[in-house]
């Protein structure tokens, strides 16, 4: 999913809200579906797990607004984000993780994003008290990489690379907004930018079945956000040749 | 079907859907097993529940909700004594017309006033849509000479009705099918599905009617609960199946828009929708109501949804899962309150089938 473009949206169609939701505020909707919602989190009365799953289900446009919200809720909010099954279309959450698994590979990210939710002394506090959460993301979208080669048909029959690599049945290694990062423009570029130094898995679930609402994992890797999958896509297919690849290397700006 | 029924996204719906149950019919010759109502305690709607009613309705229409299905049950209505009185009366044909459809049930187990009942359905509800549901007892699902009744009396009942758009769902009711003489058979979804399904047009909805029941236990709810819980998650075992299964309990997004209320003795109670509505006339579901308007109801809503949310964290399962926001809807752990469990009553692995989360077939992700 795109980024949500929040600074097009009028003013007359935004508005602030708690949750759960009034009624007249869903009414409001069934009457103009260009309203969108900036739930401030800090003035709902429903938290955590709840808050995301609440939000899920509407199925509304919204953005969670957490200023105002103390460094601990927001720290919370964040694990429950990355643990949940449930899938959350916050763009303010995905980044924020975004953010927190590149800054645990090291890499900086203060050009890459702005207006951050938490800052990176804050980041580094969320990951030294989530480490394993946060190895546990890293250690999935690394084995990205064995997805994204198993997915070339030929390269699988050649290679069989789901057998090639250790097994991973549990459907609950990851939560389900881990592939919210895929559409994030850049991410994938930069988190394999910085090479991965732990073992590499196949996950069954993930990766063969309907484990992310309903979808398989492809539905969300393969997105027109994902370049760095469509560069991939390109060598694999035949369509880039070694020689373009090359070319394309020398390349300055 | 998809037209046919009310669920759907918030996204695209432009209304709150309101469905009732109509408890107003009186003197059901039969004794199902499963079926808890008082035969002779439901009263007329008087003159002046009436006018209070339709002004209630009318508030809604004007609050952006639709009327959409009155439900009148549980009471046969081919065997009611007074279905004719009630179905002729002109403030009763002005308040059904309020809605969408029109709903009964019966049995077929005696249609000598099926001639009079199609002809007051034929003048007075004809430009209103018709739902003649069955009530099949699961007890006699092996009895041929018994489906065959129903299906010669469903047969001439529709003949004199004389509308093909007239839509039958099946109903049984739930209660303690150990005590039957086919108790393995009855947890075969499929095996009953198949039995019946030349009955009606979709699969079995479940009923549970002992709700009524003033002296139902928090126990015997629990046992009959899980039950049918168990009964969806081991026959729902395939997203092909869940698509084809009429699952009431559906879809995770689809359950913020209707409303479901019970109405008795003129009184309106709220109707958490297990699988189907939940009636019980228990004073805690009753909604209060001073000056008979939408917004009545909605504090009465919204106060409903937060208490199940702060429940929440104290249920077993509740607070971390992926359906809370679905059954807060619908009520449940407003039941699980009331009958003092933390235990889930849903059938979850079914749930993620027909959410096509991929639970199923191959994992038990509980």
């Amino acid at each position: 999913m795109p980024l949500k473009a929040l600074h097009e949206i009028p003013e007359e169609n935004r508005r602030n809200v708690g949750v759960p939701l009034a009624i007249d505020q869903i009414k409001e909707f069934f009457e103009n579906k260009n309203l969108f919602f900036f739930v401030d989190y800090s003035q709902s009365k429903i938290k955590g797990n709840m808050f995301l799953t609440y939000l899920s289900n509407l199925d509304l446009p919204f953005e969670i607004m957490l200023n105002g919200t103390p460094k601990q809720e927001v720290f919370d909010l964040l694990k429950t984000f990355m643990e949940t099954r449930n899938q959350s279309s916050s763009d303010v959450l995905r980044l924020t993780v975004a953010d927190t698994i590149l800054t645990h590979k090291g890499i900086d990210t203060s050009l890459w994003l702005q207006n951050k939710v938490l800052k990176t002394d804050e980041i580094k506090e969320f990951i030294g008290l989530n480490l394993e959460l946060v190895k546990k993301w890293d250690t999935f979208l690394s084995s990205m990489m064995i997805f994204m080669l198993k997915s070339f048909p030929d390269l699988e029959k050649n290679l069989k690379i789901s057998e090639t690599f250790p097994h991973l049945k549990d459907p609950n290694y990851i939560g389900g907004n881990v592939v919210q990062l895929f559409s994030i423009p850049g991410f994938l570029e930069l988190f394999f930018s910085v090479p991965y130094a732990g073992e590499l898995y196949y996950f069954d679930a993930q990766f063969e079945e309907l484990m992310f609402k309903g979808k398989n994992l492809f539905h969300y890797f393969h997105c027109d956000e994902n370049t760095f999958f469509g560069f991939i896509n390109s060598i694999g297919s035949g369509e880039m040749t070694s020689e373009m690849v090359a070319s394309f290397m020398k390349q300055e700006v | 079907m998809d037209a046919y029924l009310a669920s759907r996204e918030l996204a695209e719906a432009s209304h709150f859907y309101l469905n009732i149950n109509f408890e107003i019919l009186n003197g059901c010759k039969f004794k199902c097993r499963g079926c808890h109502v008082e035969k002779n305690s439901q009263q007329p709607i008087s003159h002046e529940e009436f006018l209070n009613f339709s002004q209630l309705m009318q508030n809604f229409e004007k609050s952006l909700y639709k009327p959409f299905i009155a439900f009148v049950g549980p009471t046969d209505f081919l065997s009611a004594d007074n279905f004719i009185t009630t179905f002729e009366s002109p403030e009763t044909i002005a308040l059904f017309h309020h809605f969408k459809r029109l709903s009964l049930q019966t049995t077929y187990l005696d249609v000598s006033k099926a001639e009079i009942a199609a002809k007051i359905l034929k003048t007075y509800y004809s430009d209103i849509e018709l739902e003649i549901n069955i009530v099949v007892d699961p007890a006699r699902i092996m009895d041929s000479a018994y489906l065959g009744i129903l299906e010669k009396n469903k047969k001439t009942f529709m003949d004199l009705v004389g509308r093909d758009d007239v839509r039958t769902f099946g109903i049984m009711n739930v209660y303690n099918y150990d005590q039957t003489k086919i108790p393995e058979l009855l947890r075969d979804y499929d095996f009953m599905h198949q039995r019946v399904e030349h009955l009606f047009e979709t699969t079995i909805d479940y009923n549970f009617s002992m709700g009524r029941n003033k002296d139902l236990s928090n126990e015997e709810f629990l046992d009959l609960t899980f039950r049918i819980r168990d009964l969806f998650n081991s026959s729902i075992v395939s997203d092909d199946k869940a698509e084809y299964l009429r699952f009431s309990f559906g879809k995770l997004t689809d359950s913020l828009i209707e409303r479901q209320y019970n109405y008795r003795n003129g009184k309106l109670y709220y109707s958490p929708l297990l699988y189907e509505r939940f009636v019980t006339f228990k004073d805690e579901f009753e909604v209060p109501m001073k000056n008979h308007t939408a917004r009545e109801i909605e504090e009465y809503e919204m106060k409903i949804q937060l208490e199940q949310y702060e429940a929440a964290g104290k249920m077993d399962e509740c607070e971390s899962c992926t359906f809370l926001g679905s059954c807060v809807d619908r009520g449940i752990l407003f039941l699980m309150n009331t009958y003092q469990t933390k235990k889930c009553l849903v059938a979850k692995k079914a749930l993620f089938a027909v959410n096509s989360m991929g639970a199923l077939p191959i994992h038990d992700y509980e």
